[in-house]
């Protein structure tokens, strides 16, 4: 099977138009790419363009692609860098702090009725995404980015201008308010 | 007073690793869409940017024509 690199150099010396190779990137990405954006975007609407933006602008800079990592790691950056921009323009600001009052009270902040809605849906893909909505912005994205990308804590604390020690924090606690949400959702099923 | 200790890691949630949504069936359709389109945009600007610097090129090129060549000085001759 040919690797995402070898791809990534057909897609590279392929003549204008011919976009087979890098549409084969685009297969083999692209769920994660869209899973990646509706859950750092925490918006459905936005998800697909912002997905597609990913794709787009990841095509327009496939000569930058040096081959230090892997094309997964590297196309993961970019949809990282391009959805935080995206929420930062959306709210004007970075991340609120943990210790923020208007965290610590964050059932306003909740999607309660939709999630709650979802919860009742029932199977586990649904189960997963309406526990992640439960989660506020500033919960959920440093989630994504350790357990559904994969980024080092010490990433992730520089992509939010975050304390390490603030994005342990909030980390544990996402993990530990998913949990509850999720298990919720089992306990009202049986 | 040493500072608090950390708080032991809560483990990571295994499943979001494999989690993903529905993919939605035109997205392949939008990026081909949207990568023609500012390729076909980027075609146009680099066109109308060589069509313009031929067109002045032309038009320099036809001043130039039009300027009276430097006629040689006449020696003078004892004859006037």
């Amino acid at each position: 099977m040919t690797t995402d690199e070898q791809l990534v150099q057909e897609a590279r010396t392929a003549r204008p138009g011919d976009l087979r190779a890098f549409d084969e990137l685009v297969r083999r990405h692209q769920a994660k790419v869209q899973t990646n954006c509706r859950y750092l975007s925490g918006n459905e609407e936005d998800a697909l363009d912002l997905a597609q933006e990913v794709l787009v602008k990841t095509y327009f800079n496939l000569d930058r692609f040096q081959e230090r990592s892997r094309f997964g790691t590297w196309i993961g950056r970019i949809k990282v860098n391009h959805c935080l921009n995206h929420l930062r323009k959306q709210k004007g600001k970075a991340f609120v702090d943990v210790e923020d009052p208007g965290v610590q009270a964050e059932s306003a902040l909740h999607h309660g009725a939709e999630a709650d809605a979802e919860l009742l849906a029932g199977d586990a893909r649904a189960r997963i995404g309406a526990a992640l909505d439960c989660l506020t912005d500033s919960l959920r994205v440093p989630l994504i980015m350790r357990d559904m990308d994969g980024l080092s804590y010490q990433e992730i604390a520089d992509d939010l201008n975050l304390g390490l020690s603030a994005v342990k924090m909030r980390i544990n606690r996402a993990r530990t308010e998913f949990r509850a949400a999720y298990l919720a959702e089992e306990s009202h099923e049986s | 007073m040493s500072p608090d200790p950390e708080p032991p890691d809560v483990p990571p949630i295994t499943d979001l690793g494999s989690h993903t949504v529905d993919v939605d069936p035109d997205l392949r359709g939008r990026v081909h869409r949207s990568i023609n389109r500012r390729v076909l945009a980027a075609d146009t600007v680099d066109f109308s940017l060589k069509i313009l610097a031929l067109t002045a090129w032309d038009y320099l090129k036809a001043v130039f024509d039009l300027l009276p060549a430097e006629k040689p000085e006449k020696k003078e001759t004892p004859d006037g």
